[in-house]
């Protein structure tokens, strides 16, 4: 699956404008990067693109672990369960061909030094080690399964959307399979074809309950590994297996955790916010230095991390900042994780500012959106205070008291255009008009929707 | 030839019990390799000299003539039974000799379960409760396997063993709160009617997806086993669910991985309005343990000591051993499926009435106990009233209860509610005080 890219601008008006970076369903993803900057010729100093040409940027030394070795995302993994059956007595590593070592060696040495009840193969039944999985962690094992491709997830499926993520739910918090992890080798790898190659995350993330995580390189992937081992909700772990050998980084021996849930700014900028996860992280910071370079533009870089519960703060805060969103992940774009991202940043959201999230009025400077302005009304009409109301909106006591005064007065929320007084801009504004008309020379003021 | 003699009694495998049916030789086999657990585990050691088969894959012998092993469904796996349709011990030495108390509250908790049942029915149909499934003509098998198992041997049900809970002690008050989904219910309201669930009992939440606790059981029971506590799991099922994939991949796992479990299949004859006939072709559900590896066995499920007696045996085993045990009891579904099945129409009332007037559980039990002066027609009027008055009682609480805090539609998604769940449920407040005219609040806990 090659890269999908969204790309959003947030300006007055405007609808999410989508572009798909690459023309085909199946083209690779190196030759993308050729498009997006169509002055760069294959005579530069750039390297040549392969197929699935990518470079990796490791991660610098961490500090705060304590002592480091060098190790390769397979051997953070090995490292990780390691660490894991070291201080867990209850914990068992189960799944196919796990006991060798695994099949991408993320098991090496275990069973011989744990023991066989504790690392041992299944029968090749994914939903059988899934359904193993749950049983174990409700009897309160610390279960880390494996599925040997994510491609092969599937019939696991009904096990962990209908079993695993609902189990506390639905017993009333008596029992959880919270001692769950799922493990599984993800992504593009260049010569895995349909079945070696998916990203399913989105499939899961439409499942409360569970938890998805993602990471970018053996630091980060010791860390949150070890973090989804320790959390208690089943969590579904997906290692980029492009990037078992190809990253190498030091990585603490000791067991740390980095925490879900936390997206990571890995660059600041003031142009355009640009989230992914897993191997397109190192995709992108190639794409940050690019723009910079060849287009002069600053990218922010955001690494999700955690796609399920997932960092909105972060990233509406990021997009607040610099007004433009590209998401890129591997997976197909229709009903994608970016389709999640987007809609999100879209909603007007009561903890953002609001003025930043009035995507939809242009004319005063600081006047609310029709639908902030309604649930004013609303709230007022069921006996709320002006000054709860403000604290609860993030507005002005004396704004509220405004609007409901307007309301009171012409029952009704919105401002009428009055013949003779001029609509005022902000400089704000004043500079996104003039970005769009820059843009789209032949613009109107009818051609942008105001609600 | 002798040593070829002597190893086929080694192994008990002749080629001429090969192609007799999978019946009781067959289990003897298996118990003969039973014995030798350790020898599963390793391949067969690589010999070439040998006239042996020396695939890694099934150690028989080479046959030199065409044969397809013939599935043996009409003399499939006998049903083991103790007592007679009249109640009647038949081979006096598998009597279990139970105590007169224990098997008063076998009869005691059975015709409870059957009282519940008939009131929560009605219930339903008068629309007090969304939803119900009883266990006429089942309850056999609940009372009699939850006896044989220790208090704190782990269940995994799939929605018709409400006995198992019931023989526990699991209060009325709780059943009837989990169907009522009230503000008492342990399971905070949140599922359907019959999807019980007690920490305290060992008795995992029911879900509605069918055969999804199969492979459950086997993790249960492998990290069971690795506590080294004496425990047990047991898996009920009924056949229709054995069907599904995850029954292979439960049974198939527990074999594989040495667990001590039990699985033990309700086979009623029907799964909703599909025969069994339809479910499968081959000798029901315990001719299919043999193929996983598994000791296996057939019992009349209306035979309240046949089952116990099985039971019993096959948890001594499955703990000692550190193997699984499937248990097949053929019985009857009396009931509809549940209260959304009309079951007139795929089978004959005649049908129904000769299981329930000539082989029941209850009344076979009951036969037992007259025969011995342990139960009277006096004891019967009375305890018909009292059993009724009791679960009237829980009744006539559970449907004056509040219903649960509306906060609890939003917890327990994660062990710590999400930002977004907590904006979720700040929105529904917010929703709920501007429009309370149109939501039933009072019914609902503050």
């Amino acid at each position: 699956m090659a890269a999908s890219a969204r790309l959003l601008f947030r300006g007055a008006g405007l609808k999410a404008y989508t572009a798909n970076v690459n023309s085909g369903a199946q083209s690779s993803f190196g030759t993308t990067l050729l498009r997006l900057s169509p002055n760069c010729s294959s005579q530069t100093k750039t390297q040549i693109k392969h197929a699935s040409h990518f470079t990796y940027h490791p991660d610098p030394v961490p500090t705060m672990y304590g002592p480091t070795t060098k190790m390769n995302l397979f051997q953070s993994v090995t490292s990780a369960l390691d660490n894991t059956l070291a201080s867990d007595p209850t914990a068992v590593i189960f799944g196919e061909d796990v006991a060798f070592g695994g099949v991408f060696r993320c098991t090496v040495g275990l069973r011989d030094k744990y023991g066989k009840d504790r690392v041992f193969n299944t029968p090749l039944c994914e939903q059988g080690i899934v359904g193993f999985g749950i049983g174990a962690a409700a009897a309160g094992a610390t279960a880390i399964a494996e599925i040997q491709f994510a491609d092969y997830i599937y019939p696991a499926f009904d096990q962990i959307v209908n079993e695993a993520a609902k189990y506390r739910y639905r017993s009333g918090n008596l029992f959880d399979c919270g001692n769950l992890t799922i493990r599984a080798p993800w992504g593009c790898v260049g010569h895995g074809s349909l079945y070696h190659s998916q990203s399913p995350e989105a499939f899961f993330a439409h499942c409360p309950g569970i938890k998805i995580v993602i990471p970018r390189g053996p630091v980060q992937c010791k860390g949150l590994l070890l973090s989804c081992i320790e959390d208690h909700n089943p969590c579904i772990f997906f290692e980029p297996k492009i990037l078992y050998r190809a990253a190498v980084e030091q990585v603490p021996t000791e067991a740390y955790t980095i925490p879900l849930s936390q997206a990571e700014v890995l660059q600041e900028g003031s142009d355009v916010t640009l989230v992914a996860w897993g191997t397109q992280i190192h995709v992108l910071r190639e794409v940050v230095s690019m723009a910079q370079e060849k287009l002069g533009v600053s990218c922010e870089l955001i690494d999700l991390q955690t796609i399920l519960p997932w960092d909105t703060e972060t990233v509406c805060k990021s997009v607040a900042k610099t007004g433009r969103l590209l998401i890129s992940h591997e997976a197909p774009v229709t009903g994608g994780f970016a389709a999640e991202i987007s809609s999100t940043v879209q909603t007007p959201v009561h903890t953002l500012n609001q003025t930043d999230s009035n995507l939809s009025t242009m004319a005063k400077t600081r006047e609310l959106c029709k639908d902030i302005r309604d649930k004013i009304v609303d709230q007022h009409k069921a006996g709320m205070g002006y000054r709860t109301i403000g604290q609860q909106l993030g507005e002005k006591a004396t704004t509220v008291g405004a609007i409901i005064r307007k309301w009171k007065k012409f029952k009704k929320t919105v401002n009428l255009p009055q013949s003779g007084a001029p609509c005022k801009f902000s400089p704000r504004g004043a500079s996104v008009i003039m970005r769009k008309v820059r843009d789209q020379p032949r613009t109107i003021h009818r051609t942008w929707s105001v609600t | 030839m002798a040593t070829a003699r002597g190893m086929k009694t080694m192994y008990g495998v002749c080629s001429h019990a090969v192609r007799q049916t999978t019946g009781l030789k067959a289990a003897r086999i298996l118990q003969q390799r039973a014995f030798r657990v350790n020898g599963a585990l390793r391949q067969q050691p690589f010999d070439s000299s040998e006239e042996k088969p020396q695939f890694p894959g099934a150690s028989a012998e080479f046959i030199d003539h065409l044969e397809f092993i013939q599935p043996n469904v009409i003399s499939g796996i006998p049903v083991y039974r103790v007592m007679d349709r009249a109640g009647q011990i038949i081979n006096p030495s598998e009597d279990p000799q139970l105590s007169k108390e224990t098997v008063v509250n076998f009869y005691q908790k059975m015709t409870l379960l059957n009282t519940m049942d008939r009131i929560l029915y009605e219930s339903q149909r008068q629309g007090r409760i969304s939803f119900y499934m009883t266990n006429y003509g089942e309850e056999g098998t609940h009372i009699g396997s939850a006896a044989a198992l220790d208090s704190k041997d782990l269940v995994f049900g799939q929605y018709r063993e409400a006995g198992v809970l019931m023989y526990r002690g699991f209060p009325l008050d709780l059943f009837m709160a989990q169907c009522y989904a009230n503000a008492d219910d342990l399971g905070k309201g949140r599922q359907m009617p019959v999807h019980y669930g007690s920490k305290d009992l060992n008795f995992i939440t029911i879900s509605s997806p069918l055969a999804t606790q199969i492979p459950q059981a086997a993790g249960a029971a492998y990290a069971a086993k690795r506590e080294n506590t004496n425990r047990a799991v047991i898996c009920y099922f009924g056949e229709g669910a054995a069907s599904e994939g995850d029954a292979h991949a439960g049974f198939n796992f527990s074999a594989t991985l040495e667990c001590p479990l039990i699985f033990f299949c309700r086979n009623n004859g029907y799964a909703i309005s599909t025969p069994t006939n339809e479910q499968y072709r081959g000798d029901g559900i315990a001719a299919r343990g043999p193929g996983y590896g598994m000791l296996s066995i057939r019992v009349d499920g209306n035979d309240v000591f046949a089952v116990y007696n099985a039971t019993k045996e096959a948890r001594r085993r499955a703990v000692a051993e550190n193997q699984p045990f499937l248990i097949e009891a053929m019985t009857y579904r009396i009931g509809h499926h549940s209260t959304s099945d009309d079951s007139s129409a795929y089978r004959s009332v005649d049908e129904v009435n000769y299981w329930d007037k000539q082989d029941h559980p209850i009344s076979r039990l009951r036969h037992y106990m007259t025969a011995r002066s342990w139960w009277s027609e006096d004891n019967e009027r009375s305890w018909r009233k009292q059993s009724r008055k009791t679960v009237m009682e829980a009744f006539e609480k559970a449907e004056k209860r509040h219903k649960p805090h509306l906060d609890l539609m939003f917890t327990d998604v994660y062990d710590e509610m999400t930002p977004n769940l907590i904006r979720q449920r700040e929105s529904m407040w917010r929703h709920i005080q501007q429009y309370k005219d149109h939501y039933p609040l009072d019914a609902y806990a503050k």
